[in-house]
């Protein structure tokens, strides 16, 4: 009994984001029982429509490298106490940048418009998160707000981009040119977008979460998130942190636009993410900002999403379902952790 | 000069609605940052109300009970559970606007936007009596301008005038002094969200049956967080929200202006959040001088 009892003390937090996990698949059990569904028949669709056979895979694949990568972007800052909630405009400002740089500069060859490219979208992202931060954190501005109103000026001003000087003219109206095909990433099939760009995702992902789990800063975010001021007293450069967690959530969302650009689409266009950082924000929270947490909520996500298509075909549940369950998980994690410090508050002062 | 008052006005309505509603849950010591979901649900309600009835008043009652009940979970979670503001927020936020497409697609069977000829616009208030060089500026408003005006005085006076006024902002200055006079915190923030929810419900009743007619994906478009922007930028006091927001309203309106002008409507569309960011940057560089 003790041994099971330090196993769940040990890992209290992981269970309590699967225990909410289940319990919000059953609420979405019953809204399915609402449209007359029955809730494992609704499930068995998601799965079978995202996992089915090697086809319906692949799209899973594709549609999940974006979304991870959007979701690491708000750990990251979510994770070091910045409440960016603008990487949708960074998303926005990223994707065009990559799409500028292979549209001014056509006859560089593959070997340095890939790189470019990718540079020219999380530099550009990753500045238009440094400005709420520094803004933030040395002028004491409230970072959502400004944040927020970030994101419209990158939206509005990317499409007037691609609706006036940067139109194509080969496309229907609201999307630039094709990239030049040296700076596209190769697609692996032809049934979905899934290209060659997982792999730089891959090694992006990767990284990010070995130094927030592994290193010195990683630590120092969190504790910056927990406890500003006791990480000031404990000599850590509170400043310098939460403006790199800002700029490498910014890189994140802009190398999520780059990839949509460079892999998926090969051109910029009006609404070309629809709303990837905030999906990723719900499933940032989920996870309490584990970085490989939100890997497993990222393809948990693009399996039910994917699915989800095919269940709408079949019972005429809207696809919109899927937020509405992994919103009310978040819900549960986070009404969970606070009774649970509660408890603990109360254990103490007894 | 009437025409371009009747614009501003229609602008300024659900951002002050929101705004005022948001100052006082401030006062309280709750940022709601919940507004933007609330106010989409809110005008999604709107028209479900005045089209399953055929009549206005249900439209903003359904509006104002939606709305009441978004709120009363923000509450439990944020003001009971004591949980983070922002995640909460943000994640009703996200379930809002997926909650209100999924309601659409389910209730109506149609994407994207909704109206019906079922449904019956707010009225709109004409004075007969008034002298003819004021009626262009009295007349013509939406009855939901007229109550706006009726909720923030009202909300001034009890604010500045009233023994809760004053409770209001002690609960959010000093927890501890107001529990230790015997007054609950937790009820006295469950009432600001109360009065925060007719608030919302009214805006978005206005924004989907007077300001625009139907419901549209995404109509709130942003105002929620413009009103959560002047509740910043006021810091709880109404002076500074009211300033705010009636530089919003104008720059909202003259955006519109520079659309009819031939200015590209994304760039027009731009003005009004690089007055707020600018606003906000100078608001506090102000503060931080004087």
């Amino acid at each position: 009994m003790r041994w099971i009892a330090e196993r769940v003390q040990r890992h209290r937090e992981s269970l309590m984001v699967l225990g909410s996990f289940a319990a919000s698949l059953l609420v979405g059990g019953g809204i399915f029982a609402l449209y007359g569904v029955h809730p494992l028949e609704a499930y068995g669709h998601m799965l079978s429509g995202a996992l089915g056979d090697t086809d319906a895979l692949v799209a899973t694949l594709s549609r999940m490298v974006p979304i991870a990568l959007a979701t690491l972007s708000i750990a990251v800052a979510f994770n070091g106490g910045m409440w960016n909630i603008g990487a949708e405009g960074q998303l926005y400002l990223g994707a065009f940048a990559a799409a500028w740089v292979g549209l001014t500069l056509p006859g560089l060859p593959g070997m340095m418009l890939l790189p470019l490219g990718l540079a020219a979208g999380i530099g550009a992202a990753a500045l238009w998160a440094w400005i709420p931060g520094i803004l933030s954190l040395k002028r004491g501005l409230n970072v959502v707000v400004l944040t927020i109103m970030l994101n419209s000026l990158a939206i509005y001003f990317t499409s007037a981009l691609a609706t006036g000087p940067y139109a194509g003219t080969r496309v229907s109206s609201g999307a630039t040119d094709r990239i030049p095909e040296a700076m596209r990433f190769m697609h692996l099939s032809n049934f979905s977008t899934l290209n060659t760009g997982i792999f730089v995702a891959l090694v992006a992902v990767a990284c990010m979460a070995l130094v927030m789990l592994c290193t010195v800063p990683g630590y120092d975010w969190r504790i910056c998130r927990l406890n500003t001021r006791f990480a000031r007293y404990g000599g850590v450069d509170v400043v310098r942190r939460q403006i790199w967690a800002m700029l490498l959530s910014g890189a994140f969302a802009g190398l999520a636009g780059s990839l949509l650009v460079m892999g998926d689409h090969y051109r910029f266009r009006v609404g070309i993410s629809p709303g990837y950082t905030w999906t990723g924000m719900i499933l940032a929270m989920m996870v309490a900002y584990h970085p490989l947490g939100g890997m497993a909520a990222a393809f948990v996500y693009a399996v039910m999403s994917s699915g989800a298509l095919e269940m709408e075909l079949m019972t005429d549940v809207p696809v919109e379902v899927v937020e509405i369950i992994l919103g009310t998980a978040v819900l549960f994690v986070t009404a969970g952790f606070a009774l649970s410090n509660r408890w603990a508050n109360r254990l103490r002062e007894d | 000069m009437a025409s371009w008052l009747h614009a501003v006005v229609r602008m300024v309505i659900p951002l002050l609605l929101l705004a005022q509603g948001g100052t006082w849950t401030l006062q309280t010591g709750i940022l709601n940052i919940g507004q933007e979901g609330a106010l989409l649900l809110s005008a999604f309600f709107g028209v479900l109300g005045n089209h399953l009835f055929g009549s206005w008043i249900m439209g903003i009652l359904f509006a104002v009970g939606i709305a009441l009940l978004y709120n009363l979970l923000f509450g439990l979670f944020c003001v009971t559970l004591r949980a983070n503001i922002w995640v909460v927020g943000m994640t009703l936020n996200i379930m809002a606007d997926a909650g209100a497409i999924l309601l659409m697609k389910s209730i109506f069977g149609v994407k994207g936007g909704f109206r019906s000829d079922r449904m019956v616009p707010m009225p709109i208030l004409e004075f007969s009596s008034l002298p003819e060089w004021l009626a262009p500026y009295c007349n013509g408003y939406s009855l939901a301008a007229w109550l706006t005006l009726i909720f923030v005085l009202f909300c001034w006076y009890v604010d500045s005038r009233t023994v809760f006024g004053m409770r209001l902002k002690a609960a959010g200055e000093n927890e501890e002094a107001l529990e230790a006079a015997g007054i609950s915190v937790s009820r006295l923030r469950y009432a600001t969200l109360l009065v925060n929810s007719l608030a919302v419900g009214l805006a978005g009743a206005f924004l989907s049956t007077s300001y625009l007619f139907g419901f549209t994906q995404g109509m709130s478009a942003g105002r929620g967080w413009m009103a959560v922007g002047a509740v910043i930028f006021g810091g709880g006091s109404m002076k500074w929200m009211l300033g705010a927001v009636l530089l919003f309203g104008l720059a909202q309106a003259g955006g519109n202006q520079l659309q009819a002008l031939g200015v590209p409507s994304y760039y027009a569309l731009m003005l009004p959040y690089i007055l707020v960011i600018l606003s906000l940057v100078v608001r506090q560089w102000v503060k931080k001088r004087g």
